[in-house]
């Protein structure tokens, strides 16, 4: 490895004062901030759900089925008589790994063909560009549906269907980006010095986009959610004994008319998280330094 | 204008050879045997041959995508494997039905998102800026099909105003087909909304910014008509292009609403069919969509042309 470590330690300095500065303002962001907080609460809330849970989720009371909320059951009780506040808490173990689990296929299928596209241009580009606007002509909700057909009603095979569907945007970013930043001296200089492509690609272009890229990923851990929860209500996602929100909504839906709680209380779990995930997505993005900000 | 839309046709010619590529693989996605998995698990050996001939899944897979394509541009989608009806004609009854729960909700869409974008745009920072920001926040973090059942909970459980499921055709009785379609419209319609008000309140606080509205402001003329003819015209361009955006969002939508609300559509027959492993269907239902998507995108490009001279080539 004959790497130009003078040129490495200037870029990581660089780097590390442009980090710096993002952070200063995104502490000035309030919202993004309640927004952050409320996601690490939730997320501490759902990992140790054993234990903070007022209710064994599972336990069934034939006694007391679709009550209404009280002090012992915050959200009532579902058709079997399990606590909903319980397994509101559980579910969101679920819909926030599902979530992640599909912004994270949509990075592995999204990142590394925009990083070609970007770097190589010419005819490798048309055909990833023409392949990208294809995928972008499928109405998203039905696309998905086509997918789950095929591979079957799961939760996974929901969350490949949706990382596909954001795959896209992904590739548009990283694809810009790298192409902005081919374009830069500093990449020619490299470039003339003998660096090699994988050192420009992890020193020069990844620095660039991460931070566009954590914004996206927010914004898309979101919609995601919504899609899972909408997937899950309509049966092709999250399956018994599992449960997501979007599932638990899906399941009070035939008891709608007798105990509302059992879709009002998942369903405001999702708006709400949702909301946080696009208000952090806002704050992190009103951080980025303005030159980053006009491409966006 | 002719030439502007016979490039933009051109230009789907290959858009729609790689969404046929992308919709017949989905044949070639199934895990295992296909005709084994599309027989369903109690099938017998001579049904699950009769699918293979039928699907002609021996042949090579080229073979296999030529016939397709070929049956798909005669507009033979196939039969469906649940019902046996053909695909198409299937397809065309439920059209309707989809179709004009995308135009409502697009309808509903522009009802709430001008003057709310308009009202926020023309004062940022105001109360009412702020009431209609966070509104546009919430529009867009609320799952739709919860806030569709929580309209059913108080339009139609409580008050009984409304109905909660089912679909009258318009042609049938326009009256009974609006009271149908208002609840699954606005459903679909909010975060289309909350979009398009984000988006017009942006392109409104830059337009009022501009010189000739200073201009019209100073040789004195109304409020209402600076912002009416010279605000609101202006920032309706980049409008036009999201609302295109948007109807490829609303269609998927309908997968939802339709499921939530009973209505005959092509989201309803698309969950159905996933159940009933009914591919063929399944892969008419995706080409429709696209097809109604492109057609709706095409539509969209040519009025930005016909709006705005500037885009159009010489």
């Amino acid at each position: 490895m004959s790497e130009p470590n003078a040129a490495a330690l200037d870029q990581l300095g660089a780097s590390m004062s442009a980090r710096q500065r993002f952070l200063r303002r995104f502490l000035r962001q309030r919202p993004a901030l309640y927004a952050l907080g409320f996601l690490v609460l939730l997320a501490l809330g759902a990992a140790f759900a054993p234990w903070v849970a007022p209710h064994d989720p599972l336990a069934q009371n034939l006694d007391r089925v679709l009550e209404a909320p009280s002090f012992d059951h915050f959200f009532g009780t579902d058709e079997l008589g399990r606590d909903v506040a319980s397994r509101t808490l559980f579910a969101a173990r679920i819909s926030l790994l599902a979530a992640f689990q599909a912004v994270f296929i949509a990075l592995l299928i999204g990142v590394p063909p925009g990083l070609v596209a970007g770097l190589f241009g010419g005819q490798t580009d048309n055909l990833i560009m023409r392949i990208t606007d294809a995928l972008m002509s499928f109405p998203p909700l039905i696309l998905a549906v086509a997918i789950i057909a095929v591979l079957g009603p799961s939760l996974t095979n929901a969350m490949i269907a949706v990382g596909i569907l954001l795959s896209p945007t992904f590739l548009r970013l990283m694809r810009g980006t790298a192409m902005a930043v081919a374009q830069e001296t500093y990449v020619e200089a490299a470039r003339s010095i003998g660096c090699s492509q994988s050192w420009i690609i992890t020193r020069h272009i990844l620095p660039n986009v991460v931070s566009p890229l954590f914004v996206q990923i927010s914004v898309f851990a979101g919609v995601a959610m919504l899609a899972e929860a909408g997937l899950s209500f309509l049966g092709l996602g999250a399956q018994p004994p599992d449960s997501s929100w979007g599932a638990m909504v899906g399941r009070g839906f035939r008891y709608i008319s007798h105990s509302p709680s059992l879709i009002v209380f998942p369903g405001l779990a999702i708006a709400v998280t949702v909301l946080a995930f696009y208000v952090l997505g806002d704050g992190l993005r009103d951080s980025l330094g303005r030159e980053v900000r006009r491409e966006q | 204008m002719p030439a502007f839309i016979l490039q933009r046709l051109l230009a789907l010619v290959p858009l729609l050879f790689i969404v046929s590529l992308l919709v017949f693989s989905l044949v070639l996605l199934i895990p295992g045997d296909p005709a084994y998995m599309l027989a369903g698990e109690n099938a017998t050996p001579e049904e699950i041959a009769e699918i293979r001939a039928d699907m002609g899944l021996d042949d090579p897979v080229l073979l296999q995508y030529a016939r397709w394509t070929a049956g798909v541009l005669r507009g033979d989608l196939g039969t469906s494997l649940f019902s046996d009806q053909p695909v198409l004609e299937v397809l065309l009854e439920r059209l309707p039905v989809t179709l004009s729960l995308a135009f409502a909700a697009i309808l509903v869409s522009l009802l709430v998102s001008i003057p709310a974008g308009v009202i926020a745009g023309t004062r940022p920072g105001s109360l009412a800026d702020r009431l209609v920001t966070l509104g546009a926040s919430t529009g867009l973090a609320i799952p739709n099909f919860w806030l569709g059942l929580m309209l059913i909970l108080v339009f139609a459980i409580w008050n009984g105003w409304l109905p909660a499921t089912g679909y009258v055709p318009l042609t049938e009785h326009p009256g009974a087909w609006l009271r149908h379609i208002l609840l699954p419209a606005i459903t679909l319609g909010l975060s289309a909304a909350a979009i398009l008000t984000r988006q017009l309140r942006g392109a409104m606080i830059d337009v009022m910014n501009q010189d000739y509205i200073r201009t019209a402001r100073a040789k004195g003329l109304a409020w209402r008509g600076v912002v009416l003819k010279h605000g609101l015209k202006n920032a309706a361009i980049p409008m036009v292009t999201i609302l295109g955006l948007q109807a490829n969002y609303l269609l998927g939508g309908t997968v939802i609403v339709e499921q939530i609300f009973g209505m005959p559509g092509l989201g309803q027959l698309a969950v159905a069919s996933v159940f009933t492993r009914d591919l063929p269907m399944i892969q008419g239902v995706v080409i429709m969509a696209v097809f109604v998507a492109v057609f709706v995108n095409l539509l969209v490009d040519i009025s930005y042309g016909y709006f705005n001279p500037k885009v159009r080539p010489r």
